[in-house]
């Protein structure tokens, strides 16, 4: 049954994705290609600057809409699926409520992963595109080392430890909305504005927790500020590892006590009316 | 002749007002049963129920003497009282969905009532009218060989001449030895299927009579008696 209910959940959110990230691969094509141009590299005058700025313009926000609409296409999937008129079908399906909970959750961070590296392949493809593929021949063993030397981690660790974080975050803010849906279907009218509501005091309970840890570990962005002007030659993680590292616990937690929300709720307090 | 659902002082209240209140039931084997009331008696409450669409504010429900859950969702075939597909899906999308996930789920059945009705498996849900949209969904729940069809006014969608099918869909796909439960308030129409009654009101079982005992007791038609025990 896993097995299933992860192939139509993927079937079912598949055609808005794949539309997506087509379309963002279009505008990363022309917009590579366009600043790649020899008149836009080269030439001067309005016109050159009108196009380079449009072209940019639409890049941003073509980035920006992959985000935007793969999170909240995601949060709207959930919610008509599992507490709106297709809950009906969800929770009749031979299947516990938590699995069918869990393969959302899973589906949906697969995709805000795949959005996010096809940011990164959407960026480097216009960088090659800008630098006429010169960039490609920059890279070899010394950008590891300048890596090394700029964040005191191999490009290996960087990665491992930008993946945990990214997920840590993806997992954040989906289950910060499936928590305030969870609780927002409990109440019996006005069902989508309880959610917003109860979203809106989670966040705040949220930053009121994250500001007494900072205070309680002693870091702060004045404080980070002033120790990265201070010694310049350390490496980002010397200066940044100890924040790092408390923010992701943190975020840990914090995720931790969402999903005890949504498994109670999900588990024993189903109420579609 | 077996039990399948009992429900033993089955509650339900928002906040401090009570939808279905202390309700004690048994659905046997190979009945077909209306489950009548007027609008806002807790038909639909006590059905989510059943379906744990809802959960109870107290008491107990079984399904074949285990609690409402996985188990039981694969013996009973449901039908809400609105449409609850996705729209954008085609109708044969559909039914490989119904028949990867209901063991019971017989595809042949459904593509054979949907021809009768000449209903196109490739047509997307949304561009099709409500009342066809109510026959799709029937098709797929009666489809199934479940054990127990709880069926949520399953014709009031629908014009008088697909009430007669409807109704004919359902006498002539289920077991024997299974039961229907049928909810609605178009009891004239439904009458002459049922073998047993209940009759509730304000969340409480009024009444749960054969409908020949009815008959025979009360000398009236189930309407008749619907009609002078809901008088407002």
């Amino acid at each position: 049954m896993l097995g299933k209910l992860i192939k139509y959940e993927f079937r079912n959110t598949a055609k808005v994705m794949l539309t997506l990230y087509l379309f963002t691969a279009a505008v990363t094509a022309v917009g590579s290609l366009v600043l790649s141009m020899d008149f836009v590299q080269h030439g001067t005058g309005n016109i050159t600057d009108v196009l380079t700025i449009a072209t940019m313009l639409v890049y941003i926000l073509a980035v920006f809409a992959l985000f935007v609409v793969t999170y909240i296409y995601m949060c709207i999937h959930f919610y008509k699926t599992m507490y709106s008129d297709q809950g009906y079908l969800t929770h009749t399906l031979p299947v516990k409520p938590l699995t069918t909970f869990h393969v959302k959750l899973l589906v949906s961070t697969i995709w805000i992963l795949l959005s996010c590296l096809l940011l990164i392949a959407s960026v480097f493809t216009l960088l090659i595109g800008i630098s006429r593929g010169e960039i490609l021949a920059e890279i070899d063993s010394s950008v590891f080392e300048r890596f090394r030397t700029f964040f005191g981690l191999s490009f290996g660790q960087f990665l491992a430890y930008g993946g945990v974080s990214v997920l840590l975050s993806c997992l954040n803010y989906l289950l910060w909305v499936y928590a305030s849906m969870s609780i927002g279907q409990l109440f019996g009218q006005h069902k989508i504005g309880a959610s917003i509501a109860t979203g809106a005091i989670l966040s705040i309970i949220s930053q009121i927790a994250s500001t007494i840890l900072m205070v309680i570990t002693g870091y702060s962005t004045a404080l980070l500020v002033e120790e990265a002007s201070r010694y310049s030659d350390q490496t980002a993680v010397s200066i940044f590892g100890n924040f790092m590292n408390s923010s992701m616990i943190y975020n840990i937690i914090y995720i931790l006590i969402l999903y005890v929300i949504c498994n109670v709720i999900v588990r024993k307090h189903i109420n579609l009316d | 002749m077996s039990t399948l659902l009992e429900c033993k002082d089955l509650t339900k209240a928002y906040g401090k007002k009570p939808a279905v209140e202390h309700v004690n039931l048994c659905i046997e084997s190979g009945h077909i049963i209306g489950l009548l009331g007027p609008n806002g008696s807790g038909k639909t409450t006590l059905i989510k129920m059943m379906n744990g669409l809802l959960m109870p504010t107290s008491g107990e429900l079984y399904m074949r003497e285990a609690p409402i859950g996985v188990e039981s969702k694969k013996h009973i075939s449901y039908l809400p009282d609105h449409t609850y597909l996705n729209m954008n899906q085609r109708v044969n999308d559909i039914i490989r969905m119904f028949a990867d996930f209901y063991e019971d789920f017989d595809s042949l059945r459904a593509y054979d009532m949907l021809a009768k009705l000449q209903i196109n498996p490739e047509d997307r849900l949304k561009t099709m009218s409500k009342g066809t949209k109510e026959k799709v969904q029937l098709i797929l729940v009666m489809s199934r060989r479940a054990d127990l069809y709880i069926l949520d006014e399953p014709i009031a969608g629908v014009d008088p001449a697909a009430r007669d099918y409807i109704l004919d869909v359902i006498l002539s796909n289920y077991d024997p030895e299974a039961s229907i439960l049928i909810s609605t308030h178009l009891i004239a129409d439904i009458e002459n299927i049922l073998d047993e009654v209940i009759f509730i009101q304000n969340g409480q079982i009024r009444l749960v009579s054969s409908v020949d005992e009815i008959r025979q007791k009360e000398g009236k038609s189930v309407d008749a008696l619907f009609r002078e025990v809901f008088k407002c």
